[in-house]
């Protein structure tokens, strides 16, 4: 997309530094005060409005807002509340630093916004550091008004790099599906792609057979999915862009939960081919079909490592669905949920590998639940009666999954520490399985 | 004293040098006198005696030879005239026998002169050797007195040296003595000052012992109040800031290190780095912490605010 975003000139206040330098030498040794213990808490951010120098016509979207809720969502930042803004400075020099001191804000981001002659949008905007009164970063984009939503997104997702030293992942797509009711009251399976905050859907296949388990290929190109046309469960691969799609896995009985390995050259799927639902590998290249399982019981939902040596799997072969792991060359499987209740499944593992999202069941309740892979530790995220389909996002700070809520089923995501939770979209009816598609170069 | 003696000795000795060699004079000088003097004279009487006979010999042998012929004539004339001669010459004769007898009689009166001469220079060199010899003794003895009374002078030297030294001795002990004394005295006076001293300055000592035991004492009550309070204080402030320091999603293991300058209200009015945690972002947070944690519990009491808090080092380790 046409948004990209260049840093631009540093601007920082004058400081007296010389009375730094008038520290007296004292005749004990200074004094060492031991700070052991620290809170984990959002950081403080005010994002002021990005206005025009001039009288400008009305601009579609709101950057600033837009920004704001992308950072609080994380569950990494604690927004301001735009009615809360002691002022709205635009330039540098307007900053009252004292102002967003007492509000403890350490960090504010001021901005301008400027039509161009080709009817784009110039955006500025500075990363501000309020008690040392210094500007940490400052940036320009330009941005057709179509695409003002990405921009924004795309200046979230520098913000969060700055302040958390880890990618954003604001500016990225995702994938599900919607059932809705025709006026037949028929069921219409849609596969959806959207912004990461549910805005801009755009359907990329509709079916009156279900259309189930999304999954995006590394490169973000293609999507491979299952869908039951012709009353027969098939896996295709679809290029998002081209609208192109290719039956990979339509053998008798069961082809489903595609899961694309790391390097984007395999695919592991669940297949009844030889009689029971066993994990296989296929080779998109040569179209060579690997076994991983062989077990009378269900083993589905495989999910690749990101070092591409491992997938993870939901089996019953213990009596209760619980998460084994295999190596994707094939071996021995090994169950991973050990002690954490009866019901453990469709795992997904973290974009660093440390982590495991999965479905876990508890008092009859299915929850979303984030396994650490290194202490197995299982810490679980959400309360709602019915959550499903967790997917990590691409920067492993978030975890998108579909709950039961008051209208339906809905698109949430979590923070991975739990605290910030978010229904994303506004769309009513039923949603489904949803993917979150890898960072955009 | 050795030199002193030493002296006396050599003194002593040129003594009875000069004594020696004025008997060694005498003794030498007195042969000379009495050995050749009187062989001398003896000599002189014989050689009187030999020249009278052979001058008369010779006139009697030139008057046989004068001639025969003449001889009766002569010997008439002769006759008479020796008859004169003869009555002469007997004149002559008696007269030369009276002078003979008077000269042997003057020989003799010589001889018995020189006799007694000679005895009497016997006499005399006897007189003289006994005089000499008394004279000698005498010197002898006087010598042996000089050396006597030289030797009693020397012994009385000695004695008197010996009575000088023995007093001086004597003196110099009693002075030494006095002084030992005196010495001792004087020490004993100084042990004793210095003992009152010593005992003086244990008293002082003692004394500032206490003092400084209750001033110790005091001063470590109030350091230990100090302590307590600082201690109190440090907790607050690290409680204080460890509300604000927010650690979220920072990678653990991190340490970081400001200086912070406070005022006694204990607002912070600068924070430093001084040993960076190399994540820039830890860094920031700790330095955020420390200005929303401003104003610091300090303690409201000035001394304490000065000595401890005016300037602190803060160090977050949150990972402990």
């Amino acid at each position: 997309m046409g948004v990209a975003v260049t840093p631009i000139k540093r601007n920082t206040q004058t400081l007296a530094f010389f009375l730094a330098l008038l520290v007296s030498a004292k005749a004990h040794a200074v004094i060492t005060i031991e700070v052991t213990k620290g809170v984990e808490s959002a950081l403080p951010i005010a994002i002021v409005p990005f206005a025009s120098d001039t009288q400008i016509a009305a601009v579609p979207v709101d950057i600033a807002q837009v920004v704001s809720t992308d950072l609080a969502g994380s569950g990494r930042f604690n927004t301001l509340p735009s009615a809360d803004l002691p002022s709205q400075p635009r330039r540098f020099a307007e900053i009252q630093f004292d102002d967003w001191r007492r509000l403890g804000m350490e960090n504010l981001v001021i901005g301008t916004l400027a039509p161009t002659a080709s009817g784009d949008y110039e955006i500025e905007f500075r990363v501000v550091d309020t008690f040392k009164a210094t500007q940490l970063a400052g940036y320009q984009i330009v941005s057709p008004p179509d695409d003002l939503r990405l921009a924004a997104h795309r200046i979230a997702d520098r913000i969060y790099e700055l302040l958390t030293g880890e990618p954003g992942a604001f500016a990225t797509r995702i994938s599900y599906v919607t059932v809705a009711k025709d006026t037949r009251a028929k069921a219409v399976y849609q596969l959806q792609l959207a912004d990461a905050d549910g805005y801009n859907p755009k359907t990329l296949l509709e079916s009156a057979d279900p259309i189930l388990s999304p999954a995006w290929s590394p490169d973000g190109r293609k999507l491979a999915y299952v869908s039951f046309e012709g009353k027969n469960l098939t896996v295709y691969v679809q290029h998002i862009a081209t609208g192109h799609r290719e039956a990979v896995a339509a053998g008798p009985g069961i082809n489903s939960a595609p899961a694309w390995s790391a390097d984007g050259g395999r695919l592991a799927m669940t297949l009844s081919r030889d009689g029971n639902p066993e994990i296989y590998v296929l080779s998109l290249a040569g179209r060579r079909l690997q076994r991983l399982t062989d077990d009378p019981a269900i083993d589905t939902e495989p999910a690749w490592s990101p070092d591409g040596r491992l997938i993870a799997f939901t089996s019953d072969r213990g009596g209760t669905p619980q998460v084994y792991q295999v190596a994707a060359n094939g071996g021995r499987p090994e169950r991973i949920t050990i002690g954490m209740g009866p019901y453990n499944a469709r795992p997904s593992f973290s974009h660093d590998g440390r982590l495991m999202a999965l479905v876990h069941a508890e008092g009859g309740s299915y929850r979303i639940a984030v396994l650490d892979l290194g202490s197995r530790g299982l810490r679980v995220l959400t309360d709602s009666r019915l959550d499903e389909s967790p997917s990590f996002a691409p920067n492993g700070n978030m975890i998108i999954y579909a709950t039961v809520g008051s209208r339906g089923t809905e698109l949430a995501a979590v923070s991975v520490d739990g605290n910030v939770r978010q229904r994303l979209g506004a769309s009513g009816g039923e949603v489904r399985e949803p993917a979150w598609g890898p960072l955009r170069r | 004293m050795r030199a002193q003696r030493t002296h006396y000795s050599r003194a002593f000795l040129c003594a009875i040098a000069v004594h020696v060699l004025a008997l060694v004079l005498v003794v030498f000088s007195l042969p000379f006198e009495a050995l050749y003097k009187p062989a001398a004279s003896h000599k002189a009487v014989m050689q009187a005696v030999v020249v009278d006979r052979s001058v008369l010999e010779k006139e009697l042998d030139r008057s046989r030879v004068a001639g025969r012929r003449e001889q009766e004539e002569e010997r008439q004339k002769k006759m008479v005239q020796q008859r004169r001669e003869a009555e002469k010459e007997r004149g002559r004769a008696v007269a030369a026998q009276k002078q003979r007898e008077a000269e042997e009689k003057a020989r003799v009166e010589k001889e018995k002169q020189q006799a007694s001469a000679r005895e009497k220079q016997i006499e005399k060199e006897k007189r003289l050797a006994e005089q000499e010899r008394k004279r000698e003794q005498e010197k002898k003895r006087l010598q042996e007195e000089r050396k006597r009374v030289a030797q009693e002078r020397q012994e009385k030297e000695k004695k008197r040296q010996e009575t000088q030294r023995r007093e001086q001795e004597k003196r110099r002990q009693e002075e030494q003595k006095r002084k030992q004394e005196e010495q001792q005295q004087r020490e004993k006076e100084e042990r004793k000052r210095q003992q009152e001293e010593q005992e003086r300055q244990q008293e002082e000592a003692r004394k500032a012992a206490l003092l400084t035991e209750l001033a110790a004492e005091e001063a470590e009550q109030q350091q230990q109040a100090d302590a307590e309070q600082v201690n109190d204080t440090i907790a607050r402030i690290s409680d204080k800031l460890a509300q604000y320091f927010n650690k979220a999603g920072l990678p653990p293991g991190l340490v970081c290190r400001f200086r912070v300058r406070t005022v006694p209200s204990g607002e912070v009015v600068s924070a430093q780095v001084v040993e960076s945690s190399g994540n820039t972002l830890f860094d920031r947070q700790c330095e955020i912490a420390t200005q929303k944690a401003s104003p610091l519990p300090v303690p409201p009491e000035q001394r304490l605010f000065e000595t401890y808090f005016r300037e602190v080092d803060i160090r977050f380790n949150p990972w402990e």
